[in-house]
């Protein structure tokens, strides 16, 4: 009876302990967010973490920027997390990041981000790979636009076999998804189909789905897929780095980091090394898909 | 704490249980538990409570009618049709209640009626550890073994150049009947086991083959407890969200047939969060399909404690 009594008592302790956990967690885990948000605002060269998010695309470069920044300057530290590019945009408009990451242009009405373009990605349609598209290796701009509108359902119309074609989508949210859409549909005219939420994953289904068809940044190029080129008139336009910087390859976007208000402290020193000569050459131009914006002969004001 | 429960054990001696002890720990515990207690309330509604506003916020903003009715989905373009949605929660979930709750109702009856003592055991503790399985390792086997197999069976039933493949409601209702299989069973073990012994006892002296004990004794009596089992399976099912993301396709529309991608209210969630900016209609039309995911699930465990308290079963 008595250590019956004993243990219970232990058990209370136990949870009166827990008690005191529970009833100051919640203040402590918002203290430090708010006070840093405040701490950014209010003294913008002070050495608190500058935090990035957004486009998962530009995210390997970020990452690769981030290592020999901070390797540079020993006070800086970087936080990078990737959700899409409209999280990115969501997020530095909130203001719970300083820098986001996106593939497109922010939306009109956020007229208090200001736009810093640090590279450029192509897309390309990407197929599963089988006999059934051995014979096709360009699309035109209008054979595209069928496919994914759903109008154009088998390869056989393409010049394959006679092999039904699924459309694999982007979620809404995705950059990729947006862009590809503006070139190839002029806008989200996608049919309704099965959809994968990020490119990783998409890459996986796309090996595994016979007659699979989608639409990919040039990052995620994979030699067990077929990647389209396209045929512009007579001519047909592989989707080089030489293509796009020339402006002969239409589907490309620029990637954007967005500040709110012009940049400033250590967001600002951050970009200013993406945007550096060395950089740009040295490290940007070698990271898979990415042309460095200093090379582009083209430009553009919207998606 | 350790210096109180000392003094406890030295003001509390074997005998005297009753005796005076200090009284300022006790209701400095108490009062933890009472706030803890409390906290978890409090969050509780304070969340039903903002489901409610903003649910019913994004009903007047998109309108109920779209809402319940619309066939498309696409808040991209401003159009909100929950039907695509709701239907893929309700037609997965039944489906899954079909499928997982049949044969788990059935062996419950087997484990409590007919199985020796050790393999009750046994088969309890297992049935235990794939209840405790997170979702999202079900969802991940299922995509690598059970889409691929639901592809070759769709294109088997269609024809293979039929617009199907292995992700849809087909798998995402087999995969929840996996996963709700356990948890059936083990509450339909509960429901059967409380059935009083001198009943089965007054079968058998009446003449009844286990076999007619069980099935027209116990599972009748049982009947409430049961039914409780299956409904909370719908329920599980219902509110899955992981597992089924990753096997349903996410298209969002309505489906011709059983392998054609689609949607469900919870991984429509998950898919367009991320791309609702706060206070759009957007984000308050998402809000709306959680408050009617909350009522479902509400509405399904209220159904099931309504029909178990009319009568202890």
């Amino acid at each position: 009876m008595f250590v019956r009594f004993d243990l219970m008592l232990g058990a209370f302790g136990v949870v009166a302990a827990l008690g005191l956990g529970c009833d100051k967690t919640p203040p402590a885990s918002e203290g430090p967010a708010a006070s840093a948000s405040t701490t950014a605002v209010a003294t913008p060269t002070s050495e608190g973490p500058i935090r990035v998010s957004g486009s998962s695309a530009l995210q390997p470069l970020v990452n690769a920027a981030k290592e020999k920044f901070e390797t540079e300057n020993k006070s800086a530290s970087i936080e990078v997390s990737a959700g899409g590019s409209k999280k990115g945009l969501v997020d530095v408009g909130s203001g719970a990041v300083q820098i986001g990451d996106s593939d497109i242009f922010a939306a009109p009405d956020q007229k208090d981000l200001v736009d810093h373009k640090v590279a450029v990605v192509g897309f390309a349609a990407m197929a599963n790979k089988g006999p059934h598209n051995a014979k096709v290796a360009a699309l035109g701009l209008d054979q595209l636009a069928k496919v994914f509108s759903g109008e154009i359902k088998s390869w056989k119309d393409l010049g394959g076999d006679a092999q039904p074609i699924v459309v694999i989508n982007r979620a809404p949210a995705s950059g990729t998804r947006t862009v590809f859409g503006n070139v190839v549909l002029g806008g989200d005219k996608f049919v309704e189909s099965q959809t994968e939420d990020n490119s990783g994953a998409l890459v996986a289904k796309l090996k595994q789905t016979k007659g699979a068809i989608s639409y990919l940044a040039l990052s995620f190029k994979d030699d067990d897929l077929v990647t389209l080129s396209l045929k512009i008139g007579a001519d047909v336009v592989d989707p080089t780095p030489a293509n796009i910087a020339e402006g002969k390859y239409p589907i490309w976007s620029y990637e954007h980091m967005y500040t709110k208000g012009p940049s400033t402290g250590t967001s600002k020193q951050f970009i200013d090394f993406i945007l550096s000569q060395d950089f740009q050459t040295h490290v940007l131009a070698n990271v898979k898909g990415f042309i460095p914006i200093t090379s582009m002969k083209i430009q553009r004001d919207k998606d | 704490m350790q210096k109180a429960m000392d003094v406890v054990r030295t003001a509390v001696p074997l005998k005297l249980r009753l005796g005076p002890r200090p009284r300022w720990p006790d209701a400095v515990v108490r009062l933890f538990i009472a706030g803890c207690g409390g906290f978890v309330l409090v969050t509780t509604l304070v969340m039903i409570a903002f489901l409610a506003r903003t649910g019913v916020q994004g009903m007047s903003e998109v309108g109920v009618w779209p809402l319940l009715t619309g066939s498309r989905w696409k808040p991209e373009a401003d159009v909100f049709g929950g039907v695509p949605l709701i239907l893929g929660t309700f037609v997965s979930a039944t489906g899954a209640a079909l499928l997982g709750a049949t044969p788990a109702v059935l062996s419950a009856v087997w484990l409590t009626e007919f199985a020796p003592k050790s393999t009750k055991a046994l088969f309890r503790r297992t049935m235990e550890i794939s209840a405790a399985v997170p979702s999202v390792v079900y969802g991940w086997l299922a995509l690598v073994y059970l889409v691929p197999l639901a592809e070759s069976v769709a294109h088997g039933l269609y024809g293979s150049d039929a617009e199907v493949g292995g992700e849809g409601l087909a798998s995402s209702a087999v995969l929840l009947a996996v996963m709700i299989a356990p948890t059936v069973l083990l509450l339909s073990v509960d429901a059967l086991s409380r059935v009083p012994n001198n009943l089965r006892e007054a079968s058998a002296a009446l003449g009844a083959s286990p076999w007619q004990t069980a099935f027209r004794v116990v599972m009748p009596y049982a009947w409430r407890g049961l039914l409780v089992a299956v409904f909370f399976g719908f329920a599980r099912a219902a509110g899955e969200t992981m597992a089924v993301q990753m096997v349903i396709g996410g298209a969002r529309k309505i489906p011709a047939n059983l392998f054609q991608p689609t949607t469900t209210i919870s991984a429509q969630i998950v898919m367009d969060m991320q791309n609702a900016r706060p206070n759009t209609p957007a984000s308050d039309a998402l809000f709306s399909m959680s408050l009617i995911l909350l009522v479902i699930s509400v509405g399904v465990v209220l159904m099931t404690r309504a029909l178990s308290r009319t009568k202890r079963a």
